[in-house]
Order: structure tokens, then C-alpha cells, then sequence
């Protein structure tokens, strides 16, 4: 899209010489476009340098909170002298590594089957592979520590039975449990990247193949993954900077199976005692630079995509392979995977919610029946305050994201302000950012800065609002270049001013998109832990970190209770957007 | 005679007048808790087991709202520092294992509730700057269903036996446990012995709740250590499991701490006294299984602490403390 006239060309190009009136009234319009403009540059820079800034001074320093603060090297030199500190190298590396490639198995084989063959129920499954994505993780790590715990664990007593075993064949406290729970959490994210790329792909290679009579399997791993290399290379980058920055798999599984990585150990430092904050931004920092690196080389290879020119705008879709008879094995295999990974752990946390104490699931722990568990949750008030606080912050964070993101997006859109590119850059920057990371970074900048946010629902927001700012520009820079700036200018020439015209053309022409982000960003919101669990005291519980405090206490059977109401009502948004998706016509990101 | 009479007289005019004295500090109390209609309590009670607590004193005192902030002990002391930090004064009472760390960080309220009369003398603490609330007993746990009669431990030797491998757990903080076996069999046969059960890949979790609950539901057979209060409250809901206690058995007084800023200081004070009193330790027994620090009120079961030598485990504080931390870790952990 052509971006011809700036703000200011603009308005040299439409005012008259003479008209003082008009010109008076566009001093003004531009005043307040600057203040706006100056004020959400601002917010951002703020909001994306600070936490990283004060990192940095945090890991300098010693004594953080304990005893005399000075300039000093010596939580570097504690972090890299540590004879652990390779082994959470490793184990980092491994763990990231295996969760990149199963994930990638996973989500392109659905993504292959739901997009290209002819496999019966393909639509049903593509919804259902999207579902896990909405359920948060660290109830999704729960039901499987239940479905694979050495002992009582549901597979291993069907396993031991059918096959006589005295010992349980499987467990998830290794890396292999590690790494299958945590890719069935993220495997979603490979499917839609996967889909996306199956659809819009230019298929005649293929075609080509099969006339040289290639196999579909053949032409599948000789042609079509090669073609579609740019994007397998960035999507396995991507689930690797997921896989290494996660925190619920490694802090429920990982523990326990004494198999730490980066993540739990900045958790371990941070929040134990005599806490240990500045070891912990030490070790946050070598975490950062691996994720920062990882999404440089994804950036890196995303505009090298756009050279292989083998996804093209044509009116064209790759032909559906027909699998024969053996789609209904295909079929068949996907039923399996899915009553295997959605329908088997929601009855591990079904069972368990209604029995007294942990059972292994079985019918003996249908037979306890007993809601008691329900009805505490539901009158203790700590869980009812959580699910208030977690609305007001899924609300609050996905409006103010989508409010400044699209101010942002209309900047670097429409207008040729010099050093725009840094703004967008800057509201993208913090997807390098884990998690775990922000949480210990807005520590280090409350209790230094004097503003008084810690402890409060505020501080939480500022979290949110950062980490999830680059998928609100993403979105609202999608929307953004599909408005003409015709309408725009239409208002302009008809007297409105900047705010006018933003308010009432470009945010309603906005507002689609806007719902769109408005909604994901919500409910990745109500999912979030791994920055919530530094940052929640006394009255700014949310949910997700209710449910691992519970966990904690070993209060597995009202976890299992409230994770059955989570996912309800998760799931229950889920297929109501999905409903007003259709009618709005929304875009999918 | 006469003397008999007059030293009766004069004990009974003390008495009266040291009794009146103190309904008069809880009346106090009570009406300037009521008008603070609010308590901050930080702990580490599960939240089943507290909120039957907490009820029950919302009962007896219906002006006072209790908020409840659970999170394990360490991290508990961790957050007060953060928030001492940020300079927001949010907690009234501490009530957990490690509260005694506010005294050297300057939190702690020099004060000492009337009812702590009747708390048993080897647990109070002579700076008056805690209150003894409940104890932990560390004995082993194990699963009855599980553990055939013959097989149960008789002592932590019985543990590094081969045919418990992999089926053996512990929490992951058990540091007073761990130093002081170390200080009642001498350090190294200790580390020695530890080092032979080590070999036998305990689970190593966190939370003792946690521990309780694998252990009845039959994940890991046998705790090495566990609070003998967590497997009384797994007895009341009927779930397989018992302990053994090996004397002298380490125990660790959880005392409450009302905060030196603390925003609702009389209801600090009000539910410490009650928590204290006869009352309040008799319905933390009988509700959760808790083990009394009161003379006159007794554990349930009362082989909990009958017959049993009770050694208090010293505080671990500084590089004490995160020494016995590093090598609790590498002789469990591996790390």
C-alpha cells in the first residue's frame, strides 16, 4: 500500500493560503496529535525499556532487599561458577529442543490431515486441536502429572494390568514426560502456522511431482516440506523460545523429577528465602539473551521468506490429496490422539474433583462421589476473588493493549514521522521477553521506582499490558493496512479534527480487528502464571495462580474441582467468539 | 491456720484480680479489633483446614473479617520482605515455621498474648517476640495398603533397605529435620545414612500436604519425613496411611508473629490470644489434626506426642541456614 502523504504533507497539500481560520483549526489538530502521539510513544518506551533496564541494574547489584546494596559482578559470578548452572544449560536446552520438535510433529501432521487430505471428521478436529491452546497450561499439566504418575497413574495401572507388569512402564517425571506434556500445550500454535502455510501454498510442484509419479508420502517429505521450509524453520525457532521460557511443565514436572531449567531456578532464587533476587536476575539475563537470540534468527529468517516467493496471492488451492481406503484409518488415528489428549485428562480432573482425596482414576473414584469439593471452591473467597480479579485484568490488560496498539499501528501506518520503525520495534520488542522474566523485572522496578504499584492489581496490568503489546500490534498493524486512507481523509476535508476522525472513523473501522485481538489477548490474560506468581499478594490472586497455590499446598482434588469450572467457562467463551467470529467476519491472526 | 487462710485469701484476690486484668486486655481487644473489622493473616494452613478455622472465629468475633494469604513458609517470609520493601504494610500475623526470621529483620511486635499462660515452657521463646501456635512432630510416613505390617520401618536405617527404591519421597524443605539428625547422630554417620536412603531415588516435592497426599493415595509408598499432624488429618478422611516416630523426634514449633505495622493490630492480638487459648487449640486439633502447644489441651491421636521424646528444632538462621540448604540439596537432589 502506497503511504504517499504524511500528516504533515498532508496538510500542506490541503490548506489554503490565506484561510487563517482553516489554518488556525489545523494548528490545533496538530497540537493535540502530538500530545497523543508524544504520550503513547512514551507509554511504550516506558513500558518496554524500563523492566529490562532495571534487570540489568537488579542483577548488578548485591544485597537486593537483604542487607547493604552495592555495584558489584558477583551474581554473574555466582550464576556462571555455579556447578548447576550448566546442567540448567542443558537441561534447558534439551527440554526446549524436544518440546520444538515433538510439538512440530504433532501440529503439522494435524495440520496436514486437516488441511490437504480428505480424512473424514477433518473439520471437527482441527476445532479440537485448537481447544488445548485455550485451557491454560498449568492445568493441562496437572490432568497429565494424574493420567502418568509412576504409581497411580491411569496409563500405567491400565498398562500394568493388561500386560502384568510389577513395575510402572511410564513416567512423567522425566524429560519425556516433560516434553510431551509441554507439547501438547503448544502444539495448537504449530497447527495454525501449519494450516496457514498448507492453504496458501502454491501446490503446482506437487502437481508436478505426482505427474512424475511420486508417492504422497514421498511427495509430502520430498516437495511439499521443502517447499514450505522457510516457515518449518521459523515455526520450530519460535516453539523453541516457547519451549525454553515456559514455566508451569518445568515447575509441577520439572521439580520434582529434579530436572531444573532456567525458568524454576529464577523462581527458586527469587521467591525463596533469604531470596536471592539478584542471582535470579543474573540467571534471568542469560535466559533473556537466549530468547532475545532466538527471536533475532526467526525475525531474520521471516524476511527471508518473503524471497522464496512460494506462497503467492493466486486464486489457487493446492489440490486435497484423497488417502483411499486409509482414511479411515487416518480418521480412526486422529480420534485415538484426541480422546487420548483432551478427553482422558479431563476425566482424570473430572474424577478427581469429585472424590474426597487423591485416587488414582478408576472407577472406584466415581464411586466417592461427593461435590463437596465444588462447593468449596465455590464459597471460599479467596477462588471468587481470583476469578474477579482475573476478569477485571483480562479486561483491563486486552483493552489497553488494543488501545495503545492501535494508536501505534496508525503512526507507523499512516504517517512518515521519522524513527517510526522504532516505535513499532519497540512495542514488538517484549516478545523476547518470558514470562518469568517480567515477573522478576517489574520486582526490581517497583520496589526501586517510587511508584507505589506493588502489591496491587496495577502492577499486574503494567505486566500484562507489556508482554502482550506485540501481539496487539500485530494485529491492529493487519487491520490498519486494510482501511483506505480515503475515509480518513474524507473526514479531514469535512472539518474534523485528529481526534475526531480517530475516534469516530478509525477506531469503528478498527473495531473488527480490534475485537479480535481484544478477545485473544483476553484470553491469553486469564492463562498467564509465570510473571502473575512474582507479583500477586494479599487480594490480587487471579486464577491461574489460585490453582497453583493449591497445588502447592496439596490440595490436588479442589485444584481438580476449579480447573473443571476454568475450563468450562474457558471453553464456553471459546465457542461464543468463535460464534461472533463468523458473523463479524473477523480475521483470523 | 491463719496463715493458711491469708496466703489462700491473698491468691485468691490475685487471681481474681490477674483474671480481671486480662478479660479486660481481651475485652480491649475485642472492641478495637471490632472496630478494625479486618485481619491480614499470612500462613501456611491449607485452606480447607483454615477456612473451618476462621469460620469459627468469625463466629465467636462477628466484627472481624479474616483475609487469608496462604503460601509456603519460605516464601511466605520472602513476600513480607518484598512488601516491606515497597513500603506497603499489608500483613497483621504470621503464622508459619519460618515467621521467627521477622524478629532479626525487625517486624516482629515485642508482645505476648494473655492465654500464652498456658503454653507448654520448652516451646516459648524467651525474647516474647513469638507465640508458640502448633507444632510439627517429623516422623515417617507410609501407606497402610502398601506397606505390609513386617515391612514398616523401625528406624531411618530400615529406609536404605534395596527394596524401597523408587519408592520413597520427600519435601524438599526439610532442612530442621535434616540438621538436627545431624547434630543428635553426629554429622557424618548422619550424612552417611542419608546419602545410603538418597541412593534409593526419593521423590523429593513440595509441601508436606502434598507429601501426605501421595503418600495415601499411594504414589510413594513411603515419606521419609513428614508432619505427624499431615497424617492425623489424612486419618480423619479415612485414607490408608500411618507413621512412625523415631525418638527423639525433631519437632518445629510454627509460632504466629503480629507484625510491628501491623494495619489491624488489636485484631492481630485478639486472634492470636484466641488461637492460643483452650478453645482455639482444641478446635485446631480436632479440626485439622494440629498438635497443641498447650499443657492442658491434648494431640489426636494422643501417641502423636505421648511417650515420645520431643526435641525442639533449633532456628536456622544466615549462612546456617543456607549452608544446611546447599548440602540438603546436593545429598537429595544431586545438586
Amino acid at each position: 500500500m502506497p503511504r504517499r502523504s504524511s500528516v504533515r504533507s498532508g496538510k500542506a497539500d490541503r490548506v489554503l493560503p490565506g484561510d487563517a481560520e482553516e489554518r488556525e483549526r489545523i494548528r490545533n489538530w496538530f497540537r493535540l496529535d502530538v500530545i497523543i502521539l508524544g504520550g503513547v510513544i512514551l507509554v511504550v518506551a516506558y513500558l518496554a525499556v524500563t523492566p529490562l533496564a532495571m534487570l540489568l541494574y537488579g542483577s548488578l547489584r548485591s544485597g537486593f532487599l537483604v542487607g547493604d546494596g552495592e555495584f558489584t559482578f558477583a551474581n554473574y559470578v555466582l550464576a556462571y561458577t555455579d556447578r548447576e548452572f550448566y546442567a540448567l544449560l542443558f537441561n534447558s536446552l534439551v527440554y526446549a529442543l524436544g518440546v520444538s520438535f515433538l510439538t512440530f510433529l504433532i501440529g503439522t501432521a494435524l495440520a496436514w490431515i486437516c488441511e490437504r487430505t480428505n480424512t473424514p471428521g477433518q473439520r471437527l478436529f482441527a476445532m479440537m486441536a485448537v481447544t488445548n491452546y485455550i485451557i491454560p497450561g498449568v492445568l493441562l499439566t496437572i490432568s497429565w502429572i494424574l493420567l502418568l504418575s509412576p504409581r497411580i497413574g491411569f496409563f500405567n495401572t491400565v498398562l500394568m494390568k493388561l500386560f502384568g507388569l510389577s513395575e510402572p512402564p511410564l513416567t512423567i517425571y522425566s524429560y519425556w514426560g516433560m516434553i510431551w506434556t509441554a507439547s501438547l500445550h503448544l502444539y495448537p500454535l504449530t497447527f495454525l502456522m501449519m494450516s496457514a502455510a498448507f492453504r496458501s501454498m502454491d501446490g503446482s510442484l506437487e502437481e508436478a511431482a505426482w505427474t512424475a509419479g511420486a508417492s504422497h508420502l514421498g511427495c509430502l517429505r520430498q516437495i511439499t516440506l521443502k517447499i514450505l521450509r522457510p516457515a518449518v524453520f521459523s515455526g520450530v525457532l519460535i516453539l523453541f523460545v516457547r519451549g525454553i521460557e515456559s514455566f508451569e511443565v518445568p515447575a509441577l514436572i520439572g521439580i520434582p523429577a529434579r530436572i531444573f531449567v532456567f525458568t524454576t531456578k529464577i523462581y527458586e532464587a527469587a521467591s525463596g528465602f533469604p531470596p536471592a533476587l539478584g542471582l535470579a536476575g543474573a540467571n534471568a539475563a542469560t535466559l533473556l539473551l537466549i530468547s532475545i537470540l532466538g527471536v533475532y534468527l526467526y525475525q531474520r529468517l521471516a524476511v527471508r521468506e518473503g524471497s522464496f516467493a512460494t506462497i503467492t496471492g493466486k486464486g489457487y488451492r493446492p489440490r486435497v490429496i484423497d488417502l483411499g481406503r486409509w482414511k479411515y484409518l487416518v480418521s480412526a488415528g486422529c480420534a485415538l490422539f484426541f480422546i487420548i489428549t483432551l478427553l482422558l485428562p479431563a476425566l482424570a480432573l473430572l474424577g478427581t474433583s469429585f472424590s474426597g482425596y487423591l485416587v488414582a482414576l478408576s472407577p472406584e473414584a466415581f464411586k466417592n462421589f461427593s461435590l463437596a469439593e465444588y462447593r468449596f471452591v465455590l464459597s471460599y473467597p479467596i477462588i471468587t476473588r481470583a476469578f474477579r480479579n482475573s476478569l477485571i485484568l483480562a479486561a483491563g490488560s486486552a483493552t489497553a493493549v488494543m488501545f495503545l496498539t492501535s494508536i501505534i499501528a496508525w503512526i507507523t501506518v499512516r504517517t512518515q514521522i521519522r524513527g517510526k520503525w522504532m516505535l513499532d520495534a519497540l512495542a514488538f520488542s517484549p516478545i523476547a521477553i518470558p514470562g518469568v522474566i517480567m515477573g522478576i523485572s517489574m520486582i526490581f522496578v517497583y520496589l526501586t521506582l517510587p511508584i507505589p504499584i506493588y502489591g496491587t492489581l496495577w502492577i499486574l496490568l503494567v505486566a500484562y499490558v507489556t508482554l502482550y503489546m506485540p501481539y496487539g500490534i500485530r494485529v491492529a498493524s493487519a487491520t490498519m493496512l486494510q482501511i483506505h486512507r480515503e475515509l480518513e481523509e474524507a473526514s479531514t476535508t469535512s472539518g474534523a479534527s485528529w481526534t475526531q476522525t480517530f475516534f469516530r472513523i478509525v477506531l469503528p473501522l478498527l473495531l473488527p480487528g480490534f475485537f479480535a485481538g481484544w478477545i485473544y489477548i483476553a484470553i491469553i490474560s486469564l492463562r498467564e502464571l509465570s510473571a502473575s506468581i512474582f507479583l500477586v499478594g494479599q487480594g490480587t490472586e487471579v486464577l491461574s495462580t489460585v490453582v497453583f497455590a493449591l497445588w502447592d499446598s496439596g490440595n490436588i482434588t479442589a485444584v481438580a474441582a476449579l480447573g473443571v469450572l476454568m475450563t468450562l467457562m474457558l471453553v464456553a467463551a471459546a465457542l461464543v467468539i468463535q460464534r461472533w467470529q463468523r458473523r463479524l467476519g473477523i480475521l483470523r491472526e | 491456720m491463719v496463715v493458711r487462710i491469708l496466703t489462700l485469701f491473698f491468691l485468691l484476690t490475685f487471681f481474681l484480680f490477674s483474671s480481671s486484668l486480662r478479660a479486660q486486655e481481651s475485652g480491649a481487644l475485642e472492641e478495637g479489633a471490632g472496630k478494625e473489622g479486618r485481619l491480614n493473616l499470612y500462613g501456611s494452613i491449607r485452606e480447607d483446614e483454615a477456612k473451618a478455622i476462621f469460620d469459627t472465629f468469625e463466629k465467636k468475633y462477628p466484627k472481624v473479617k479474616i483475609d487469608y494469604f496462604r503460601s509456603s513458609e519460605d516464601k511466605l517470609v520472602s513476600k513480607i520482605l518484598a512488601e516491606a520493601a515497597a513500603k506497603t504494610y499489608n500483613f497483621d500475623v504470621l503464622i508459619t515455621t519460618a515467621a521467627y526470621h521477622l524478629k532479626k529483620l525487625g517486624m516482629a511486635l515485642k508482645w505476648t498474648p494473655p492465654s500464652a499462660a498456658g503454653i507448654r515452657k520448652d516451646l516459648t521463646d524467651p525474647e516474647g517476640m513469638t507465640t508458640p501456635v502448633y507444632i510439627n512432630t517429623n516422623v515417617i510416613q507410609y501407606n497402610t495398603n502398601l506397606v505390609q505390617k513386617a515391612d514398616i520401618p523401625k528406624s531411618y536405617e530400615d529406609l536404605a533397605l534395596p527394596k524401597w527404591k523408587g519408592k520413597l519421597c520427600l519435601e524438599d524443605t526439610d532442612f530442621e529435620w535434616f540438621t538436627e539428625l545431624q547434630d543428635v547422630m553426629g554429622k557424618e554417620k548422619a550424612l552417611n545414612l542419608f546419602k545410603k536412603i538418597s541412593a534409593n531415588q526419593p521423590a523429593v516435592r513440595n509441601g508436606h500436604g502434598l507429601i501426605s497426599d501421595l503418600v495415601a493415595a499411594g504414589e510413594c509408598p513411603i515419606a521419609i519425613n513428614n508432619y505427624g499432624n499431615q497424617v492425623a488429618r489424612a486419618q480423619k478422611k479415612n485414607a490408608p496411611t500411618d507413621f512412625v516416630a523415631i525418638n527423639p523426634v525433631v519437632t518445629i514449633v510454627a509460632p504466629a508473629v503480629v507484625s510491628k505495622n501491623a494495619p489491624h493490630p488489636n485484631a492481630a492480638k485478639l486472634y492470636v490470644n484466641w488461637i492460643t487459648s483452650k478453645e482455639g487449640q482444641e478446635f485446631i486439633v480436632k479440626n485439622g489434626g494440629r498438635i497443641p502447644v498447650r499443657a492442658d489441651v491434648e494431640a489426636d491421636p494422643p501417641r502423636l506426642t505421648k511417650g515420645l521424646k520431643l526435641r525442639v528444632a533449633k532456628n536456622l538462621e544466615g549462612k546456617e541456614l543456607t549452608d544446611a540448604q546447599a548440602l540438603f540439596r546436593q545429598i537429595w537432589q544431586g545438586r
